[in-house]
């Protein structure tokens, strides 16, 4: 269990917490306002945020001073876990209403619209509608249809990951690849980590496995690695994110997801 | 590693984004503006490095740039 189920989730896992999606938590604790000035806000003061980050790194002291601070901040305000598929499509039966919006990271990263986000539960405020460069290809999606959509965002390798406005509120739900910010600061330059990984890890059953190498190309992490002498893939689970997207690209069922509890020395 | 933008002669960001995509350590983004929201115009959006320790110097925005607007100094 991540630090937050044992904090928000009441014994299971925090985001199957119907009371983290409830409309009376969105409306407590400034969180509109913390919305509102998000959209309005958030690719200048990533960037620039990052930026300072980054231009710190080589000055040890000062860098795990501001990077505790800022872990602290981001935990409190805006912090996402990676889940699979099937636990997504638990949160989206708890959701009354779902949008899809163009993602802000990938506009930040590759000055590209893609439509990648959904936000979960936010919507009846009539808040997005404010901002036009949501508004303008935001969408009302159907439960079926919004799980159709992240069904195929799963074999496309995209990595579904949930999101807080000011914890433990749950308002919005990415499909990201190596341009969204969380895996950049995450995992790529691991600047500062703004993402859990997910309750589970994937392990191979080499009885299945054909060594067809497909789920390599699918992992987001680099976690999969190809034995020669064997013929089959194995997975680093130091390195896992437990986000089960490579489940998608195999053909014989041979990977599977535990749950990350299992495994004593495993990271979060 | 110091990456220096001239907005002025980078012309129109949002269109061209070539240090975007060509960049093979991705160190740029672009942003619109405070104030500027949605960001139609094209001086509405600046490019900025965001990480430069990652840069390894290979210093092929400098090449790519149309506008000659970026400056990589060590």
């Amino acid at each position: 269990m991540c630090e937050f189920c044992t904090e928000h989730g009441e014994g299971k896992k925090w985001y199957l917490v119907m009371n983290n999606y409830s409309r009376e938590l969105f409306a407590q604790k400034r969180r509109v306002e913390f919305f509102e000035d998000f959209l309005a806000n958030v690719e200048e003061d990533s960037a620039k945020g990052v930026a300072k980050l980054d231009a710190i790194r080589n000055k040890p002291l000062i860098y795990r001073f501001i990077r505790r601070m800022s872990l602290r901040k981001q935990k409190a305000n805006h912090y996402g876990q990676v889940v699979p598929i099937e636990d997504v499509e638990q949160i989206i039966d708890l959701q009354s209403s779902i949008v899809r919006l163009p993602c802000v990271c990938r506009k930040l990263t590759t000055g590209r619209e893609a439509r990648y986000c959904f936000g979960i539960g936010v919507d009846p405020t009539g808040l997005l509608g404010k901002y036009p460069d949501y508004a303008h290809s935001f969408e009302v999606l159907k439960r079926e249809e919004a799980k159709k959509l992240l069904r195929s965002f799963d074999e496309q390798g995209l990595v579904h990951s949930i999101w807080t406005f000011k914890t433990p509120y749950i308002g919005g739900l990415c499909n990201c690849d190596q341009d969204c910010m969380a895996y950049r600061m995450t995992v790529k330059e691991k600047l500062l980590p703004i993402m859990f990984r997910a309750e589970y890890v994937a392990t191979v059953d080499w009885d299945l496995c054909s060594g067809c190498k497909k789920c390599i190309s699918q992992c987001q992490f680099g976690a999969i690695l190809f034995s020669n002498t064997h013929k089959k893939s194995n997975i680093n689970v130091m390195q896992c994110y437990g986000c089960g997207v490579c489940r998608a690209a195999c053909d014989h069922e041979a990977i599977s997801l535990k749950p990350r509890s299992d495994f004593a020395k495993l990271p979060w | 590693m110091k990456i220096g933008i001239n907005s002025q002669a980078c012309g129109n960001p949002l269109d061209c984004r070539l240090c975007l995509d060509k960049c093979p350590e991705k160190v740029f983004g672009t942003y619109p503006r405070k104030g500027r929201k949605p960001g139609i115009l094209a001086d509405d959006w600046v490019i900025f490095p965001m990480f430069v320790s990652q840069c390894s110097g290979c210093l092929e925005c400098i090449d790519f740039c149309p506008h000659k607007a970026i400056s990589v100094q060590k």
